[in-house]
């Protein structure tokens, strides 16, 4: 039996406050994502696709609706609590890989470990062992400044996924890379996902990067406008066909 | 539209506006404070009389702060173009033309830099009035010939500011209309990291403390090299501070990010932060070193002067006062003080000559003073008659005012009875507090002078603590003003320095914070690593610069007598100080860093 790792009820969004003219950019949204998933959320800019995911990642407040995490209710967080959370529960991946360009990549790693209080010489260990799942070992004492694009992409990775956390989130994850990089990354991605189960929500407006994805969820102006899933038998090139036909009939 | 749109962006922020004017504003009074004094040439002649170097010194604190001032232009420059850039990058974007953008940053560099001295000059004038009031209230002191408003001061102030601000707003222009649109936006991103090989590090810190120890041997040594110990010893301070910076600074800070400490909470990336920053820093914390340590030293030593003056006035007899035949208002002001020593003498005058009887002597034996100049102490010795006797003087001091010219004579009992004149009273008491009890003193003193045979206000109170006082308050108050005005001038402009360039990286921090945010950091814990880092650039140059000072107050020796005495009085203002501009520049680094709320 699989657990709901996340649990999106009527979620609204408006932005503008009442005085002046509102914009409503999400309009009751709901789905679950199951422990292990892999999903993908699809739309052309301005669909709400980001606003969804700064909502889920705790970086925004809906205005109504729920949003639970492990069944622990998001929107409620505040101050330490909120930062708690986010430090625990959840890994994230950016388009422009947000590292600390002056920390080295070990040390970016490192740092929700240092957060949540684990001693250096675990530190050290988890570090190893995370650096050589994701093939890292040898750029750990560089700095973010003397690494490729696809690099840092992968010591974020690392970063987003040091401390175990519930779900990961990507941004666009693929969005500053080139395209070999970006292959190489979204099939670690997947590795994650099904080697070490870690279940994996991501943003994108590319077809390719979404066809990695288990189930894709499309959104069009705020709603959710279909859904994809990947049959167990089917190929990815096949899925991403079917990707790509989809969002043809979706433009007219 | 642009002139528009600029302002705009001024109204926008004018938060940190308020900073970079206030701070021009602090920058531009402190000078005018300086000027005041330096190019006061009366008040300098008047008052530093006593040291021939005086005018040495201030020639020399004036080249120091145009210097100074010279690095503030430039570091408050570049906050000022940190805040601007991406703005202007923008309008760039927009299509606006070079020449354009070039005129309006010039325009703006400008504005702010004349609104600021002008400001700079009002609030120095009315610091500069403050100043003399509160030192003349606080110290009892009169600094003779100083004028608030000094129109050579602020002259001198205008000529330097605009000119700087002149040159800053054509660099400004220049740099904007060179640099390509999109450099100017995404300006923050880039960021340098320079190491140096272990080598060249440990050749670096070797020569620092080569150099310091040097400098600080020929501050021990004044004596040995006379006039040029002060170039030498400032030369070779401030480039082993450098250096030591340079070095041993950076390597300890990268050893300490390799321990287990580093991987606590943001410890590491504090280290980080400050790794990557030091080298940029080397030349400002030198700078706030060498600052830091002329300033606590100025102020030191001006306190000194005021010890010494209260010291020397103690310590010059064993009686604070000799009272000729006291009236009775005289012993009613006697009743206010704390007595802590009192003996009562019956005199005769028979012409010249004042007759003592020798046995009163024997039972209340006359008292003569000994100073230790180590710990400012003053010790009495009883002397015997016959001691006495050849120590005359110490008791026809006091005399003088009775009977000017007067010879003293001690005879025995006999003798004494048989001198033909009427017996009269002498009471020589010595207080204790004698700085709080200043202002019956000088009742007292008034009164005796009034009974003296002797016109001259100086002689006729001769050998009295008030006396003392008058003679050698002048002598200090003019070096003690001028090092207490200096010290917190010098502060000021440190501070200001050190917090412009502190809060021109700011900016370059916001992502960083709003990373840290994102990752899960409490507030509190990003709040403290701020708190961290600011502390451990401003802990830096204090430890440093007080080691200077320690050592260089051994210069005054030959002025203060024991210039450690007391020390902990201006070190604890001095740190006072310090903290305040701490923790100004500290709630304002996270203003700007820590905005946004969530």
């Amino acid at each position: 039996m699989k657990e709901t790792v996340i649990e999106v009820k009527n979620l609204k969004k408006i932005y503008g406050k009442k005085s002046e003219r509102q914009y409503e950019a999400l309009k009751s949204v709901s789905f679950d994502v199951m422990n292990g998933e892999f999903v993908g959320i699809m739309g052309a800019s301005g669909s709400g696709k980001t606003t969804l995911l700064n909502m889920l990642a705790t970086f925004d407040k809906p205005t109504s609706g729920s949003v639970k995490i492990q069944n622990e209710e998001v929107a409620k967080l505040k101050g330490n609590s909120l930062a708690d959370f986010r430090a625990s529960k959840i890994g994230f991946i950016f388009q422009d890989f947000n590292l600390l360009e002056n920390l080295t990549a070990a040390e970016n790693i490192a740092l929700p470990l240092s957060l949540q209080g684990v001693s250096a010489k675990k530190i050290d260990s988890i570090i190893v062992k995370v650096a050589s799942e994701i093939g890292i070992f040898d750029l750990l004492k560089k700095y973010p400044g003397e690494l490729s694009g696809g690099q840092k992409q992968r010591v974020a990775c690392a970063r987003a996924l040091v401390h175990k956390p519930a779900i990961l989130f990507g941004d666009e994850p693929t969005g500053a890379l080139d395209s070999k990089s970006a292959r190489e990354l979204l099939e670690l991605m997947t590795e994650v996902n099904e080697k070490m189960g870690t279940s994996i929500l991501m943003v994108t407006h590319d077809a390719f990067s979404a066809s990695f994805c288990k189930r894709i969820i499309f959104i069009k102006d705020g709603k959710i406008e279909r859904e994809l899933v990947k049959s167990e038998s089917q190929s990815r090139s096949n899925f991403y066909q079917e990707v790509l036909d989809l969002l043809g009939t979706f433009e007219q | 539209m642009l002139q528009k749109l600029a302002l705009n962006g001024v109204r926008n922020r004018w938060k940190d506006y308020l900073v970079l004017f206030s701070g021009l504003v602090i920058s531009s009074s402190i000078f005018y404070l300086f000027e005041t004094l330096s190019t006061n040439g009366k008040y300098l002649k008047a008052n530093g009389s006593v040291v021939s170097a005086i005018g040495y010194v201030f020639t020399f604190g004036s080249i120091l702060l145009m210097l100074i001032t010279f690095v503030y232009i430039n570091y408050a420059n570049n906050f000022l173009l940190s805040m601007r850039q991406r703005d202007y990058g923008l309008f760039m974007m927009l299509g606006a033309r070079k020449k354009k953008i070039g005129q309006l940053i010039w325009l703006e560099t400008m504005i702010i830099g004349f609104m600021s001295t002008i400001m700079g000059i009002i609030v120095g004038i009315i610091l500069s009035t403050g100043m003399q009031n509160i030192v003349i209230k606080a110290l009892g002191l009169t600094a003779k010939f100083y004028e608030p408003i000094w129109w050579k001061a602020i002259l001198w102030t205008l000529v330097l500011y605009l000119g700087l601000f002149f040159l800053a707003a054509i660099y400004n222009a220049f740099l904007m209309t060179r640099k390509p649109a999109l450099k100017l936006l995404k300006s923050q991103q880039k960021i340098a990291r320079k190491q140096l090989s272990m080598p060249l590090q440990i050749l670096q810190a070797l020569l620092g403390l080569v150099l310091l120890s040097v400098g600080y041997w020929v501050i021990m040594n004044p004596m040995k090299y006379g006039v040029k110990t002060i170039p030498i010893s400032l030369f070779t301070i401030a480039f082993g501070t450098f250096f030591v910076f340079n070095s041993i600074v950076t390597v300890g800070i990268s050893f300490l990010r390799k321990t287990s400490l580093a991987k606590r909470k943001l410890n590491g990336f504090t280290l980080g932060q400050l790794e990557f920053r030091i080298h940029d820093y080397t030349k400002i914390l030198t700078g706030v070193t060498m600052l830091l340590a002329l300033a606590l030293g100025a102020i030191t030593t001006g306190i000194g002067f005021n010890n010494i003056t209260e010291k020397t006035a103690d310590s010059q007899s064993a009686y604070t006062f000799a009272l000729f035949q006291p009236t009775t208002k005289q012993k009613a002001l006697m009743k206010q003080l704390k007595i802590e020593k009192k003996a009562k003498y019956a005199y005769k005058v028979v012409g010249n000559i004042v007759y003592f009887d020798e046995t009163q002597f024997a039972s209340q034996p006359f008292e003569t003073v000994k100073f230790n100049s180590k710990d400012f102490t003053s010790s009495y010795t009883k002397l015997s008659v016959k001691q006495l006797k050849q120590n005359i003087y110490d008791l026809q001091e006091f005399t003088t005012s009775t009977q000017p010219n007067a010879k003293v004579l001690i005879i025995d009992s006999k003798a004494f009875q048989k001198v033909q004149s009427t017996t009269q009273s002498a009471l020589f008491f010595r207080a204790k507090d004698t700085y709080s009890a200043q202002g019956v003193f000088s009742q007292i003193s008034r009164i005796e002078f009034a009974k003296s045979k002797e016109k001259d206000h100086a002689k006729a109170i001769q050998g009295n603590y008030d006396a003392k006082i008058y003679i050698v308050k002048p002598l200090y108050a003019g070096l003690e003003f001028m090092g207490i005005f200096l010290g917190i001038g010098f502060l000021a402009m440190l501070a200001s320095c050190l917090m412009f360039k502190i809060l021109s990286g700011a900016f370059a921090d916001v992502k960083r914070y709003e990373m840290l945010e994102k990752l899960g950091v409490r507030k509190t814990l990003l709040r403290g690593a701020i708190a961290k880092e600011i502390a451990i650039l401003f802990i830096l140059p204090a430890i440093l610069g007080v080691a200077h000072v320690l050592v260089g107050l051994n210069l005054f020796k030959g002025m203060l007598i024991n210039p450690y005495y007391g020390i902990w009085v201006p070190f604890s203002i001095f740190a006072v100080l310090y903290l305040g501009y701490y923790l100004l520049v500290f709630l304002m680094y996270q203003r700007i860093v820590l905005k946004r709320k969530g």
